[in-house]
């Protein structure tokens, strides 16, 4: 059983702010180790200061690395572990020198889908690349997943 | 151009887009009718697949167009329909990289 938190994020403005809160800190965690680099946050906007969709909860980008990281949170539909990850080009095509290739990741808050996401963030602030083992058309699943993850990967138009 | 953005469906071996560069604000209108355009090129089935990303885009616009319109970027803003995600990874993106957009 998995214990979902800040489930009614969306409907109540101080829940909210508690969880771009909790996004901040595990982000923090992430780079607590990794001063020398040059991501900042946030990187990409809701639309508009009021807009409290989750779309994104948090971001942030690295210039020098032409990375970035946007994490999508959504109300959970079940008791199982929500999570799904891509990989998408934003500004321009691979070779575009404006073109930021991110890391996008779409979850339910809870314990073990923020680890999850961590474990891949990790790797991807460093300017590695994330395993992923295909499972189907459209849906592959990292090496380190379990029964309840999936991962998927878009594959991206402007990709070289 | 001050304005520019795209509206974009893609995953599953799809990619369409419709976008914009130009020195006015983006209106909402035009936004719905990238949409449509979008609904057009992809064809029926893609479509069928992403009907609730499409509906969610729509949902956003309106909102857009209830404030007069959205935040003037950079930042960036950045959206992907539906959330929560399908399985099939089917998306619809809007961007709007400078400028406002969707605008009554």
């Amino acid at each position: 059983m998995i214990t979902h938190f800040f489930k009614n994020f969306l409907a109540n403005s101080d829940e909210y702010r508690r969880v771009e809160n909790y996004w901040i800190s595990r982000w923090n965690d992430i780079m607590k180790n990794r001063l020398d680099s040059d991501w900042s946050y946030p990187w990409i906007s809701t639309g508009a200061p009021d807009l409290l969709d989750g779309n994104p909860i948090f971001s942030a980008v690295s210039p020098s690395k032409r990375r970035g990281v946007r994490i999508i949170q959504h109300e959970p539909t079940s008791d199982k572990v929500e999570i799904l990850a891509w990989t998408d080009l934003v500004g321009g095509k691979f070779h575009d020198p404006d073109a930021i290739q991110e890391l996008v990741i779409s979850c339910a808050l809870s314990d073990a889908a923020a680890d999850f996401a961590a474990a891949m963030i990790g790797p991807w602030v460093e300017g590695k690349s994330i395993s992923f083992n295909r499972v189907d058309g459209g849906r592959i699943i990292p090496d380190n997943d379990h029964d309840d993850c999936r991962v998927s990967r878009i594959r991206s138009p402007f990709a070289a | 151009m001050d304005h520019r953005g795209v509206i974009q469906a893609q995953g599953g071996s799809v990619y369409a887009s419709k976008g914009w560069d130009q020195e006015s604000p983006l209106l909402a209108s035009t936004g719905y009718a990238h949409l449509d355009s979008l609904k057009e090129e992809i064809g029926q089935r893609e479509t069928e697949l992403r009907v609730e990303g499409f509906r969610q885009a729509k949902t956003f616009i309106d909102r857009m167009i209830a404030r007069g319109g959205s935040e003037t970027a950079p930042p960036i803003i950045r959206k992907s329909y539906p959330q929560p995600p399908n399985k099939k990874g089917r998306i619809v993106d809007i961007d709007i990289f400078y400028g406002k957009a969707f605008i009554p």
